[in-house]
């Protein structure tokens, strides 16, 4: 209540409407800071953001039944190369996505993409790009990545950054060779399908 | 249901939850790919950067408090920021910070960015925020204040801070967006904007907006009050005719932008000494520019060119009562114009090394093409000055930011400007940024700014108007440090406390000679100390909400006396609240100013000034709606008036009003 004094005090000069107005203000600010009810703020971190994409996109792809065996229980999202989502991932990590647990790993190496749904290929890969998605071949496997112009170059999903905002281009093409399904909805959403 | 917000970043809420309810903490996991598009990841110190790691208090206005607050002008956006003030003659609006409004002073001491070009102009060094301003305001995207001394990067003019405007591009709008607004003093509005982008890479956006207003009929100066001044009302002599055309068009790494901004306003202060209640009184401004921009990634490599050309016009058309005092009136129309072209370009790069150092480095080169600075009476024809004085500068800067520890970085950098008319600047800047805990942070700051002396000090040489230039000024410099503590409360309610000192050397200051004439000198130094403290937040049910206080002591370092136009204390208030849920929402505003001195040395009384916004959206598809009161409680109150002036202070609007519609399809 310091605030509302601290208000008031400063409006001596104003008149008593003016200070119940500055009143009221203090009031319905301070109430629900101090019944705790804050919620979020300030500028989000891209890779908390991308994370939640990724959570995304497995909603709207359809595995091919190759792409489903395996564990029944879990959807893998596996992070190839230096993770840059630090916590990020908490948010979605465990979440439940067509049934199934989305499960966080980070690989080093496409021999450990064995568990793997969703492929997050890091921006530290970028050198060795065409020997993973060599590697990756015809692999019932989305993946995606923000290296510039991936899905141009064989990548399922590639991300862009446009004003600050969060795009995404898809690879038909490459989708149907891991045999994935993109919804219409997604693919309308895209910022360019690459056919 | 799940709805979200956008404040600074981005919030969800649910919706439907009340006071009493449980919320749930924001979850980016549960907003829609919509949803997700729409959040913004952004940037302050020329790179992406979260707010709580710029080497500087940062804070940000988004589109959506524009809309919900009924902002009419950047100035309107301006006065609800924490340490920032705005007076109005009138004719122009000065902007304030730190304590620092000298009157008579253009507005040379902040920098304006508008998607990333600089905005103020080749010869007073000054940046427009009424409805001379080159930015429909329906076309801001985000505002970025940023305190403090910027010409570390920036360079001139990043005295006091920097204000960065983002413009909304094609991929914001799908399709085509009219509004159009009514309001007291007889003010219309009207824009027209269509945007789109295309997924071969292809965006466009372009808008046009009219704006007119009669102003106030009639405005009585009682320092005029004489049958022979209309007993000292200014008939029909407020209004107001501006445009703005703006085309933003980006194809993969390139973008074109050009802006266009024209003013016309008749001026009814009388100010320069001219004729009283004469018609004939208008200022017209004129400001545009070009600029293309090619941003690429090659591998860590970010490299950012810019070429472009600039424009600003103004003039004035004053009448003058050339008769000796005693005689029958005499009077003459006089125009004093400023007529300026310049082209610049600039690189920059950004580059990481070893994982811990972040790198930017630049250059930047601006040449004047036309530098003109006229004066003559039109009938009968008296040319008082002619003067075209072309000037280039160019600058360098680099600037490191060291992560010593993933908690603690080191932001450093320098950046060295030229200037053909008094020669070298340099502007260092360091900034350590500690965080202990993840959700506090300590920026430690020091850095240094200046202001070049613009044209219109060094040139404008009238001997006839007793005023004469003085091509030896010197840059006016700041020195200053700044203690920013930023606590993330509860989950997402942000605290800052903000605190600087500043010492300004060599001021610039318009003084009298032995021989009677006017002319610039760098005489004045000034002392400005204060502590600025906001809470910003925003609840689960939509509520959202800022408030601030700022104490500052702007001091005279001769006399130890404050300045003039300068508040001592400032507090600030803002809500939007939820009425129903994602449709409607309250806006009230509450500025809170204390007493200013005058030139005249009197004391102006502090005031509250509330506004209230309503606005709708979704009431109906692509409708949006809103109802404005501005200065709600009628209150009286005055800006300081500059040296121009023959009033001391200027009364400024009581109670106005606004409806405005916009629809998109």
């Amino acid at each position: 209540m310091t605030l509302l004094y601290l208000i008031s005090k400063l409006c001596g000069v104003a008149n008593r409407r003016q200070v119940t107005f500055a009143g009221l203000v203090v009031l319905l600010l301070v109430f629900p800071v101090l019944s705790g009810k804050a919620l979020a703020m300030d500028g989000l971190a891209e890779y908390e953001v991308k994370s939640a994409f990724l959570y995304n996109f497995a909603k709207f792809v359809e595995w091919g039944a190759q792409g489903t065996a395996g564990d029944q229980q879990e959807l893998g999202l596996c992070i190839l190369g230096k993770d840059p989502f630090g916590g990020g991932m908490d948010a979605v990590k465990g979440r439940p996505v067509k049934n199934r647990r989305l499960v966080v790993k980070q690989i080093n190496g496409i021999d450990e993409m064995g568990q793997c749904q969703i492929l997050f290929i890091s921006s530290s890969e970028k050198g060795r790009l065409s020997e993973i998605l060599a590697a990756v071949g015809r692999s019932p496997v989305l993946t995606v990545s923000d290296i510039k112009n991936f899905a141009q170059t064989g990548g399922v999903i590639g991300f862009v950054t446009i004003d600050e905002r969060i795009r995404f281009d898809i690879n038909q093409a490459a989708a149907e060779r891991a045999d994935l399904q993109i919804s219409s909805q997604l693919l309308k959403l895209a910022r360019s399908v690459v056919q | 249901m799940q709805t979200m917000l956008l404040a600074g970043g981005i919030v969800i809420t649910t919706a439907a939850a009340g006071w009493g309810e449980e919320t749930v903490p924001p979850n980016l996991a549960e907003l829609t790919i919509e949803e997700l598009m729409n959040v913004t990841v952004y940037g302050a110190s020329k790179f992406e950067q979260k707010l709580s790691e710029a080497p500087a208090s940062v804070t940000v206005v988004t589109s959506d408090e524009i809309k919900k607050y009924g902002y009419r002008t950047l100035a309107d956006i301006i006065r609800g920021q924490r340490g920032f003030q705005v007076s109005y003659d009138r004719n122009y609006s000065y902007v304030g910070v730190r304590g620092f409004g000298r009157t008579g002073d253009y507005n040379s001491r902040i920098l304006l960015i508008l998607d990333g070009h600089r905005i103020n102009e080749n010869i007073y060094d000054s940046i427009s925020v009424g409805n001379e301003e080159l930015l429909d305001v329906d076309l801001i995207d985000r505002v970025e204040f940023i305190r403090g001394a910027g010409s570390s990067l920036y360079g001139n003019n990043a005295f006091f801070g920097v204000i960065n405007i983002i413009s909304r591009k094609g991929v914001d709008f799908k399709g085509t967006e009219l509004a159009g607004s009514a309001g007291s003093l007889d003010s219309y509005k009207g824009r027209a904007s269509y945007g789109d982008s295309h997924p071969s890479g292809l965006a466009a956006l372009i808008s046009g907006s009219i704006y007119d207003s009669a102003g106030n009929k009639r405005l009585f100066y009682p320092e005029f009050n004489d049958p022979a001044t209309n007993n000292g009302v200014a008939q029909d002599l407020d209004y107001e005719r501006s445009y703005n055309l703006l085309g933003t068009f980006s194809y993969r790494d390139f973008t074109l932008q050009g802006a266009y901004v024209g003013r016309e306003k008749a001026v009814p202060t009388a100010s320069f000494g001219t004729v009283f209640n004469d018609p004939r009184y208008k200022t017209f401004d004129y400001r545009g520019y070009l600029d293309l921009k090619y941003g690429h990634a090659f591998g860590s490599l970010g490299v950012l060119a810019r070429l472009f050309f600039d424009h600003y016009d103004y003039y004035s058309k004053s009448p003058y009562d050339l008769a000796a005092a005693g005689d029958p009136p005499n009077v003459v129309m006089n125009r004093d114009s400023a007529d300026n072209n310049w082209w610049g370009s600039e690189l920059q790069l950004t580059r990481t090394f070893l994982q811990k150092h972040r790198v930017i480095g630049g250059g930047e080169y601006q040449g004047n093409l036309t530098q003109r600075q006229d004066n003559y009476d039109i009938d009968p024809y008296f040319k008082y000055l002619d003067t075209s004085h072309l000037t280039k500068k160019w600058a360098l800067y680099l600037q490191d930011e060291y992560t010593i520890l993933p908690n603690l970085v080191l932001n450093a950098g320098v950046r060295y400007d030229h200037f053909d008319t008094f020669g070298a600047a340099v502007s260092p800047r360091a900034a350590l940024i500690y965080s202990p805990v993840d959700k506090t942070s300590f920026k430690l700051i020091y850095g240094e700014a200046f202001r070049a002396p613009n044209s219109y000090e060094l040139f404008y040489d009238v001997p006839a108007f007793d005023q004469k230039g003085n091509p030896a000024l010197k840059p006016e410099k700041i020195r200053s440090y700044e203690l920013v503590f930023e606590q993330l409360l509860g989950d997402h309610l942000r605290l800052i406390v903000n605190s600087f000192t500043s010492r300004i050397d060599n001021l610039i200051s318009q003084q009298t000679d032995a021989d009677d004439m006017l002319v610039f000198r760098n005489v004045a130094g000034a002392e400005t100390t204060g502590v600025g403290t906001e809470i910003e937040g925003l609840w689960a049910n939509g509520f959202k909400g800022n408030l601030s206080y700022t104490y500052q002591e702007a001091r005279d370092s001769d006399t130890d006396d404050i300045l003039v136009n300068s508040p001592q204390h400032m507090v600030k208030g803002r809500l939007t609240i939820p009425l129903v849920a994602d449709k409607l929402f309250a806006g009230p505003e509450l500025q809170y100013m204390s007493s200013r001195k005058t030139l005249g040395g009197n004391k102006l009384n502090g005031f509250v000034v509330a506004n209230l916004t309503v606005f709708s959206q979704k009431l109906l598809p692509g409708l949006e709606l809103s109802g404005s009161a501005y200065n709600l409680f009628d209150t009286r109150y005055r800006d300081p008036g500059g040296a121009d002036l023959t009033q001391d202070s200027i009364e400024q609007d009581g109670r106005t009003f606004r409806v405005k519609l916009t629809y998109r399809f």
